[in-house]
């Protein structure tokens, strides 16, 4: 009887236990992290007689949370792939819009510069048809500036988001050592697992593991240690590290993350963090220094182009664009007081990654940041006779010491820094300086071609030449000298060459003058209106139009692989977050089966206690007669 | 085992399957609204290349469209430039064998100089042309000064020699005019080999019917007198040596150094002819000589031998030069038409551009039109799903 009530009340107790259980699964079935728990019933030792063990009843052994571990870890490094994925993505789908966009991009700007040239072509001596290159050029230099301002506004918020990532892991990680602490509390007070404790933690586990890539690492007292990067500490037990920031070692303005005094940014993968490292890296730095690339070599073979013409001034084009300059940065440990300005030297051999120059005392050497190899210089450092290499012109000034290090980008900011020289419609060289005239008096049937300029820098260039010939094999030049004419080979003199087509009569003259002021010449407005297409980068393989379209190309290739590659890591995210629900979430359903599966079991507990309340009614009723 | 559906997933999922319904459908909705198919790079890297490639070509056909252009309205100028002064010189020979028929009074023939020389006026109008636009057409490069002058016996040129190019197609390019030196100065005297002058002080008849070259290699360039004495003529060289010697008669054929010499009419003792290398000379020059021979008294029979062999010369040089401007004519109506078949051909490649670049970025409307109408569908089969999936929950049958 006893037995009967104490097996009726045992049931009780633990299907009261189960209901609570099963209504705390039904409370927190929208309870982002909570994981589903049961209670773990056992029957109670039964008391042993001879006529066998009559059992004891129920007892509630735990309160269980329905977790798998192994999931959990899959779950906190498909959330750092996912939360870098989205971060690249991101960057990288804003960078292609910038590039590909019609009003934002170069294609336009590009188009309308070589569209102006051209129309200077047909109409040279016109003022508006020089006014509108002028403008076009304005557009274009403006264009570049924009977006090379877009891409540093992407940098300065690379940075921005780096310090507010690094501030949030900070917080994380604290909380997850006082989790550790808590729950190994929890554990000591009654021997049973604090179960929401341990659905806290696994969620900030997944959400630092969001923030950056970690490694963590269960210890027996329940504590959980995590590890960033090849092993560096976040949290120890109940003890958090804080991640630092510091600047570069060139004081570029450039974040690295620092760990316990060491620079660890090169070893950080995943997570936000992860991906505003890679995206700086693998999209916004590439985009500038190529964006920045386009820009030299617009400004540099205009104004080579340019200085080969002349003016309506009859003067030798000046710069039309003002030429972009790389940048150099000290590194903080210099002793030395030297700077370093960067040139460039040859467009065609210009790459676009950064470059460290090192000065050991005696000599430079330039290693190419990205490879680590060493780029052959020529040259001392001085303004006459710079540094040479790899399409830079690296001119010292100062004093450098031993050990002195500089990081040179040649590009990435070249862009924001070109300008149009030219003010003055009728600065514009349209004309090809010189002139060959045939003498009227001449008899022979030779004719010339318009004379090439070879070296645009010869001091002669401009002077009055006449070749005069004084039979058809021989001329002399003005009036001196005797000179073997070879008919197709051009006559060479004070930087120009002149081919002469036909056989020259003796007495024939031809005088080669500048083409003088006013002129409606349109042979370098129609050099410079070609350029475009005129192979100039990689060693003269690819032309400024191919180089814009591969920018636009290269962007829209990274944005669509990373858009692709985040779609991947969706799905796969999508699938283990489903692995996890079907472990650990609450089916409403299922809990209201349990709700009535546990009700009845309750009631019929309760009816046992009124059975043995009868039994024992009987029982009394039978003695008291 | 089967994977167990938590509630909060159940809801979870079927939210975000109508997100991307409505990513899908927003994504056709801006398709058919900007009528792209591509909206960035990323979309399709390699057509996204592609139709910059062909933006890049259709820009370049369009600049070579507009060079095409501005030559052929160049290049008509001029034509109809250089069909006027053939016109003239038309006239010109008109006028002067007109004058030449011997009944003419001295009256008559003044009054056909005076017409001449207004044509020489026209000549020099034609050769100062511009093109509308402030661009002198015969000045070469020098094209805002004006380019022709008459100094009284010539035409000053302050033009230069140089033309003008316009690229018309990859490695192609055409001039869009001539200079003014090559169209109306360089023409040469005579027979364009040598030319033959009576002394001013002939007193006979005797004139040149025909001057040619039937060796031109034998024609040294040197100048050749030819004396008439005593019935017989003699050709001595610039240095007086005789070089030929012989009895005249009318109609008699002279070959000095490889050019034969027609003379006819009378000679006097001492008249003579100079046989020259054949000279440069301007148009307008040309025209005023004519102008002058036609004015020239015609009273003895020196000045009309003199006249006679002037207009003998005079014919053949207006010969020369209506041959040297059909010439310049002819290579203008050659690149007229370079610039015609440049200016069709572009048009072929600008359509076949425009169709490939429409075949890259336009949207087919049609199967968008159907794809929104599938996506539309989708969308409410997803929102009525969500919601009969929400709504059923074994709680509803507890009572």
């Amino acid at each position: 009887m006893a037995d009967l009530l104490s097996i009726g009340v045992s049931g009780l107790l633990a299907y009261r236990r189960v209901l609570d259980t099963t209504s705390n699964n039904i409370a927190n079935a929208n309870t982002a992290g909570y994981s589903r728990q049961r209670v773990e019933l056992a029957s109670r030792a039964g008391s042993g007689s001879g006529a066998g063990y009559i059992g004891g009843g129920v007892e509630a052994l735990t309160v269980q949370r329905s977790v798998d571990g192994f999931i959990g870890a899959r779950l906190q490094s498909d959330a750092s792939a996912y939360a870098r994925l989205e971060v690249l993505s991101g960057f990288a789908t804003r960078v292609d819009g910038l590039l590909s966009d019609a009003d934002a991009g170069l294609s336009r700007p590009l188009q309308a510069f070589f569209d102006a040239a051209n129309a200077l072509a047909q109409n040279p001596a016109s003022t508006s048809t020089r006014q509108a290159l002028i403008g076009s050029a304005q557009t274009l230099s403006a264009s570049f500036q924009d977006i090379q301002s877009q891409l540093d506004t992407l940098d300065a918020e690379i940075n921005q988001r780096t310090r507010v990532t690094v501030e949030e892991i900070n917080t994380l990680t604290r909380s997850i050592a006082d989790l550790n602490q808590r729950i190994a509390l929890g554990y000591g007070e009654f021997g049973q697992p604090p179960n929401d404790l341990l659905d806290q933690r696994d969620r900030l586990l997944e959400q630092l593991s969001t923030h950056v890539g970690i490694t963590t690492y269960p210890q027996s007292d329940s504590s959980v240690n995590v590890f960033v990067g090849s092993g560096q500490t976040l949290v120890l037990g109940s003890q958090a590290s804080a991640l630092g920031l510091a600047d570069d070692a060139f004081g570029s303005g450039r974040l690295d993350i620092v760990a316990g005094g060491a620079v660890i940014t090169s070893q950080i993968g995943g997570g936000t963090l992860g991906g505003l490292l890679d995206a700086r890296r693998e999209i916004v730095d590439p985009a500038r220094a190529e964006l920045g690339r386009l820009a030299v070599g617009i400004a540099d073979s205009v104004n080579a182009q340019h200085a080969l013409g002349v003016d309506r001034y009859g003067e030798l084009g000046g710069p039309f664009f003002s030429e972009p300059q790389g940048t150099s940065i000290a590194a903080g440990t210099n002793t030395g007081s030297a700077a370093i300005g960067v040139g460039f030297s040859d467009v065609s051999q210009l790459g676009t990654g950064d470059y460290e120059l090192r000065y050991d005392g005696a000599a430079w050497s330039l290693i190419d940041s990205r490879s680590g190899a060493g780029v052959a210089l020529s040259g001392t450092g001085t303004s006459a006779d710079p540094l040479v290499g790899a399409g830079l012109a690296l001119v010292v000034s100062g004093t450098a010491a031993a050990g002195d290090r500089f990081r040179v980008q040649p590009t990435a900011y070249a862009a924001g820094n070109l300008g149009v020289a030219i003010a003055d419609p009728a600065r514009i060289a349209a004309a090809t300086p010189l002139r060959a005239s045939a003498a009227l008096g001449n008899t022979g049937t030779a004719s010339a071609a318009v004379p090439v300029v070879n070296d645009a820098s010869n001091a002669s260039l401009l002077d009055t030449v006449e070749i005069t010939f004084t039979g058809p094999g021989s001329y002399q030049i003005d009036g001196a000298g005797s000179f073997a004419f070879t008919p197709g080979t051009p006559i060479s003199v004070n930087g120009w060459s002149l081919t002469l087509s036909g056989v020259p009569a003796a007495g024939d003259r031809f005088t080669i003058s500048a083409a003088g002021s006013d002129n409606g010449d349109n042979g370098n407005a129609q050099a410079l209106a070609a350029l475009g297409s005129r192979g100039l980068f990689d060693g003269g393989s690819r032309s400024i139009a191919q180089a814009q379209v591969a920018l636009v190309s290269a962007s829209g290739l990274r944005a669509q692989q990373a858009g692709l590659r985040l779609d991947a890591q969706a799905a796969i995210r999508e699938q283990t977050l489903a692995e996890r629900e079907s472990v650990s979430g609450v089916n409403l359903d299922e809990e209201a089966a349990d709700l009535i599966r546990f009700q009845q079991a309750y009631q019929a507990a309760a009816r046992v206690i009124q059975v043995a309340d009868t039994v024992f009614q009987t029982l009394l009723q039978a003695a008291g007669r | 085992m089967t994977l167990r559906v938590s509630t909060a997933q159940l809801y979870q999922r079927g939210i975000e399957l109508l997100q991307r319904s409505q990513q899908d459908l927003l994504r056709t909705q801006t398709q058919l609204a900007t009528q792209q198919k591509l909206l960035t790079a990323a979309d399709a890297p390699s057509d996204w290349v592609a139709g910059m490639g062909i933006d890049q070509l259709l820009a370049q056909t369009q600049r070579y469209q507009s060079n095409a252009r501005t030559a052929l309205h160049r290049l008509n100028l001029e034509e109809a430039a250089l069909a006027e002064a053939d016109d003239v010189l038309a006239r010109v020979r008109e006028l002067l064998i007109q004058a030449n028929g011997g009944s003419l009074s001295a009256e008559n023939r003044g009054a056909i100089a005076q017409e001449i020389t207004a044509l020489r006026d026209a000549m020099l109008a034609i050769a100062n042309r511009d093109d509308g636009q402030g661009a002198y057409l015969f000045a070469g490069t020098r094209d805002r000064a004006l380019p022709f002058a008459w100094n009284g016996s010539g035409a000053d040129y302050g033009g230069d020699q140089q033309v003008r190019r316009l690229a018309i197609g990859n490695a192609r390019s055409i001039a869009d005019g001539d200079a003014g030196s090559e169209v109306f100065m360089r023409l040469r005297s005579g027979n364009a080999t040598t030319q033959v002058s009576a002394a001013s002080g002939n007193t006979g008849s005797v004139h040149v019917r025909q001057s040619s070259v039937y060796d031109a290699t034998l024609y040294d360039g040197g100048t050749y007198t030819i004396r008439f004495s005593g019935g017989g003529y003699e050709v001595r060289d610039a240095a007086s040596t005789l070089i030929d010697s012989g009895p005249y008669a009318a109609g008699t054929m002279l070959r000095v150094r490889g050019i034969a010499l027609v003379l006819d009419g009378t000679p006097a003792d001492g008249d003579s002819f100079t046989l020259a290398p054949a000279a440069q000379q301007d148009v307008l020059a040309l025209i005023d000589k004519v102008a002058q021979l036609v004015d020239a008294p015609r009273t003895t029979d020196g000045e009309r031998g003199i006249a006679q062999t002037g207009v003998q010369q005079a014919l053949a040089e207006l010969d020369n030069a209506q041959t040297h401007f059909s010439t310049i004519r002819a290579g203008v109506g050659l690149r007229l038409n370079a610039a015609e078949r440049a200016g069709s051909t572009l048009s072929a490649i600008e359509i076949e551009a425009q169709s490939a670049l429409s075949d890259l970025r336009d949207v087919d409307i049609a199967e968008a039109a159907a794809r929104l109408q599938q996506q539309l569908l989708a969308l409410e089969a997803a929102q009525a799903s969500f919601t009969r999936v929400q709504g059923l929950s074994l709680f509803d049958y507890l009572r």
